[in-house]
């Protein structure tokens, strides 16, 4: 072999700190440098924890513990049924709409495309606080309509019910996303041999959607396992592992049980996950053959047409009465018991419960656009460069998508509350928390848009005699300024949202809003809990709009520079 | 519909013309700005057991017409039958006329026999039967060996070849082409069409192509259809399309074609004289359009029916381009501000000229036509 640029001479002279990019190589080292503390370092502090005994020494007694306790296992039990049933109910209501959506000729689509995804954007504890609101001891519809007294709500049918809402958004992106890429003319060609509607759905529409079938109900699976606000509120005497560990930790102080059951809750998130990305996606059939050659002709016969209709409207209407019953509440005295209107509410939050607002709209305007660019630099190495370690950084920084928050509290606890990592109490511990949690989302899309651009474009810009970070200011940047601002926003939406994690981490001086949502709601002060909601839901917006202005402004200004 | 279907011989295949009458399609923009009109009243007839192709630009229409007769798009007005029988009302799953898709359409999931198989198996034929067909197809096709693979894992001529067994083992009454060839290189492409144009010949299916490579057209076609804006420019043998164009646009589509202006000079018993500046022009058989004495029109002539005289005698021009192609050399000649293309074929018996060289031009009197000197790129409608 003459000259091997790939064999290991060929990497260790690409990763030699005085190599051709001596920059890139700074960047790759110092990178891995921070996936190492805040992701690998956090899980093997919880593994180490598991198995050893308060001096150090190796011993299986906490796990032991655990695994004879029926109590932990039934939680086990609960979190996998419940995530099951949520997955399968949310399989049919996303691909119900994403088939509506791309295959049939339905008025308002617009409307029921934005209805299906808005939950994704939302806070945590809206659904749950209507669902109190609506069919609650005092619920509008228990109690008002139906007159019944001493519902409990509190349990399995309400949390599937939550759950199924707030997640089926992930299965419908999927679906749909598939859906869209099958070729037109392969299900024209079914038409054309003869087949009916019905057999061309079973035979062809139906096994090329297997995959995304398959990805939707494992992510939502992973989301279900994961939820830590739904269960928190709604669980009642169904316990699930996820608020099991949050009980130990902060109800018993028991770090070792804590981090025990986040392992029992990391094992199945992290296969469900594993499975994903790197088995199911590994089976798409889509684009064999040619482009997508015209328009895809919607289906208009008008049974199909109506009941597509309906069945979305349906859903639509839940979502709707679930969101209506938060912004109605918001503006009620007490509810159930003085439905007189009143601003009260959002003067309270505007005067005494105005920190922890500002703390997370400051701590997520810090770890927004750090997350946002990260991300788009480990896309950019992942995809165009050649490095040791290349797939493992893409592994590692993918991998926070699959450690559910509680586990990422537990483990950030226990990494950092000495010195020289002492970071507990700060908010740096929560604007890290914030960035390496949330760039999975800024990563894929960012890989998946890279991937599809000509890598010879960038070629032309070195050739031209730019370095690799004029190239990536200047080039990739901006060519990627999509996938840049969906990482932004979902980066934003999730520090803003996020509970799982922070709820173990936050401080006196860092308390954080959706914390304080959860701690009115266990005080049944659902009016204030509801304008928080309000209030998150409007900085939101704002906020996305802000960003929306400021990336394309920003490519703007490099583009006439 | 009550025909009974008949063994597998020619016969079967006899009677399934295909007529278009009067036949429309409007689409609304996609910003709903207005309308776009894809065909105008389209009146045609494919003939039993022949191939028609449908040739024209991008967005002339052609492939709008195959879609509605395979039932894809909806008629806007006008009638289609197969047969006698009128079919826009029957659903496109029931119109037994089988498509040979653009992008192949093939199943991603299916293996090659069940590709092949799905038509028989959506008709639910017997098992055996089923099994029968699709044998014998995939030895017509020479596919023997590859019934088990999937078809991303098989070439792209292969992967054609699947879809023309698909379209052919239901043995539709018509066969619908669209584009089949594009997604192929050129060699293959060539290949392809041969093979298409034999099995064609040899089952006698009425088939109904669409392309916008002329040289395909040319070579597979017993009829073909021009089109342009919606419109049918011309109807015929591609002889008779490529010979006897009937205005400019087909002239210029179907080939490479000179235009030359001129005016009438004098007719006689055995030709036509024009005038083209100080020289005049005999032409013997000027076609469809006949002229009146002292009227301004247009000649028309191939490149390959222009000579170089040699010497002094004919058209007087100068070449302002010589390209050399191997088989032929090409010039452009400009004469009187016309400029007009020249082949000469087997370059190296003749002189090889090069650009600036002063020239003279004969013209065949057997080769021009004269078209009116109005007649359009097109019908403007």
């Amino acid at each position: 072999m003459k000259n091997d640029d790939n064999g290991l001479r060929g990497k260790i002279a690409k990763l030699n700190p005085f190599g051709k990019e001596p920059l890139v190589t700074l960047v790759i080292i110092t990178i891995f440098i921070f996936l190492f503390i805040f992701i690998v370092y956090p899980l093997y502090k919880i593994l180490i924890i598991s198995v050893t005994d308060s001096n150090g020494k190796l011993s299986f007694e906490a796990i032991g513990s655990v695994l004879a306790n029926k109590y932990y296992l039934q939680s086990l039990m609960n979190s996998l049924g419940l995530a099951l049933a949520v997955s399968v109910i949310s399989l049919f209501v996303g691909y119900i709409f994403a088939y509506a959506i791309t295959r049939v000729d339905m008025p308002f689509k617009p409307f029921f495309k934005m209805m299906a995804t808005l939950p994704i954007i939302s806070p945590p504890f809206v659904l749950s606080l209507s669902m109190i609101m609506l069919f609650g001891r005092n619920g509008l519809i228990t109690n008002k309509l139906f007159g019944l007294e001493n519902v409990n709500i509190y349990g399995f049918n309400s949390l599937l019910v939550v759950q199924v809402l707030s997640f089926f958004p992930i299965a419908y992106l999927t679906l749909s996303g598939i859906l869209e890429a099958i070729d037109p003319s392969v299900e024209d060609a079914a038409l054309n041999l003869g087949a009916q509607r019905g057999r061309i759905f079973r035979t062809v529409t139906l096994p090329l959607s297997f995959p995304g079938i398959a990805s939707a109900l494992l992510l939502v699976m992973v989301q279900s396992l994961q939820d830590f606000s739904n269960p928190m509120v709604l669980g009642g005497n169904f316990h699930t592992l996820v608020v099991q560990a949050y009980v130990e930790i902060i109800g018993m102080y028991d770090m070792k049980k804590g981090a025990v059951i986040s392992i029992m809750l990391l094992l199945p998130t992290l296969a469900a996950f594993l499975l994903q990305k790197y088995w199911v996606s590994g089976k798409s059939y889509v684009t064999v053959t040619g482009k997508p050659s015209y328009e895809r002709p919607k289906l208009n016969n008008p049974v199909i047409k109506w009941s597509a209709f309906a069945l979305c409207s349906l859903f639509t209407a839940v979502i709707m009465l679930f969101y209506g019953t938060v912004i109605y509440g918001s503006f009620i005295k007490i509810w159930g018991v003085n439905n007189q209107f009143t601003l009260e509410n959002y003067k309270y939050i505007f005067t005494l419960g105005s920190a922890p607002v500002k703390n997370t709209l400051k701590l997520a305007a810090y770890a927004t656009p750090v997350g946002g660019l990260l991300s788009m630099i480990i896309a950019f190495l992942v995809v165009r460069k050649q490095f040791i370690g290349r797939k493992a950084m893409e592994f590692v920084s993918l991998l926070a998508f699959a450690i559910p928050g509680t586990v990422i509290g537990i483990g950030y606890i226990l990494s950092f509350n000495q010195k020289p990592l002492l970071l507990t109490g700060t908010g740096l511990i929560l604007v890290m928390a914030f960035i390496f949690r949330n760039m999975p989302v800024g990563i894929e899309s960012g890989t998946a848009t890279l991937k599809q651009i000509d890598r010879s474009i960038e070629e032309a810009s070195t050739n031209l005699g730019a370095s690799s970070f004029l190239t990536f200011r200047k080039i990739t940047l901006p060519l990627i300024k999509s996938a840049f601002f969906s990482g932004l926003v979902y980066a934003f939406v999730r520090a803003m949202t996020a509970v799982s994690a922070v709820i173990l981490l936050i401080s006196p001086r860092w308390n954080l809003v959706t914390v304080s949502i959860l701690a009115q709601v266990e005080n049944l002060r659902l009016g204030v809990a509801a304008a928080y909601v309000i209030i998150l839901i409007i900085m939101m917006m704002v906020a996305i709009g802000i960003m929306d202005a400021l990336v394309k402004r920003l490519v703007k200004k490099k583009e006439t520079a | 519909m009550s025909q009974t279907k008949q063994k597998n011989t020619q016969n079967e295949y006899n009677g399934n013309n295909v007529t278009l009458t009067e036949l429309k399609k409007v689409f609304t923009k996609h910003d709903k700005s207005g309308e776009l009109i894809a065909v105008n009243k389209v009146s045609l007839e494919f003939e039993s057991s022949k191939l028609t192709t449908l040739l024209g630009p991008s967005g002339c229409g052609k492939t709008t017409i195959l879609r509605m007769i395979a039932g894809f798009e909806q008629v806007t007005s006008g009638d289609i039958s197969v047969g006698g029988k009128s079919i826009v009302d029957t659903a496109p799953n029931k119109r037994d006329l089988s498509m040979v898709f653009q992008s192949y359409a093939l199943f991603p999931h299916m293996d090659i026999f069940e590709n092949i198989a799905y038509g028989l198996r959506v008709k639910k034929l017997p098992e055996n039967e089923i099994k029968e067909r699709t044998n014998k197809v995939i030895k017509l096709m020479q596919l023997d060996g590859m019934e088990k693979r999937y078809p991303n894992q098989i070439s792209g001529g292969q992967q054609q070849r699947i879809a023309l067994a698909r379209a052919i083992v239901i043995e539709p009454k018509v066969l619908l082409f669209d584009e089949p060839l594009s997604n192929l290189d050129a060699k293959l492409r060539e290949y392809m069409r041969d093979e298409i144009r034999k099995l064609q010949l040899r089952l006698g299916i009425t088939s109904i192509y669409v392309t916008h490579d002329q040289n395909e057209a040319m070579a597979i076609s017993d009829k073909v259809v021009i089109m342009n804006q919606g419109n049918i420019e011309q109807y015929g043998s591609p002889q008779e399309i490529y010979y006897h164009p009937r205005n400019k646009f087909v002239a210029n589509f179907m080939g490479k074609a000179n235009f030359i202006n001129g005016t009438i000079q004098g007719k006689e018993s055995n030709g036509v004289f024009v005038k083209v500046g100080t020289y005049s022009v005999k032409v013997n058989n000027p076609g469809w359009y006949d002229p009146k004495q002292g009227e301004d029109v247009t000649l028309v002539i191939r490149p390959e029916a222009v000579k170089f005289s040699g010497n002094s005698e004919g058209l007087a021009g100068k070449i302002i381009r010589a390209t050399f192609l191997g088989s032929i050399a090409e010039y452009d000649i400009d004469i009187l501000g016309n400029s007009v293309c020249v082949q000469v074929y087997n370059p190296q018996l003749n002189n090889i000229y090069e650009a600036g060289t002063e020239v003279s031009l004969l013209l065949d009197p057997d080769c021009i036509r004269i078209l009116p000197a109005k007649s359009g790129e097109g019908n403007e409608i």
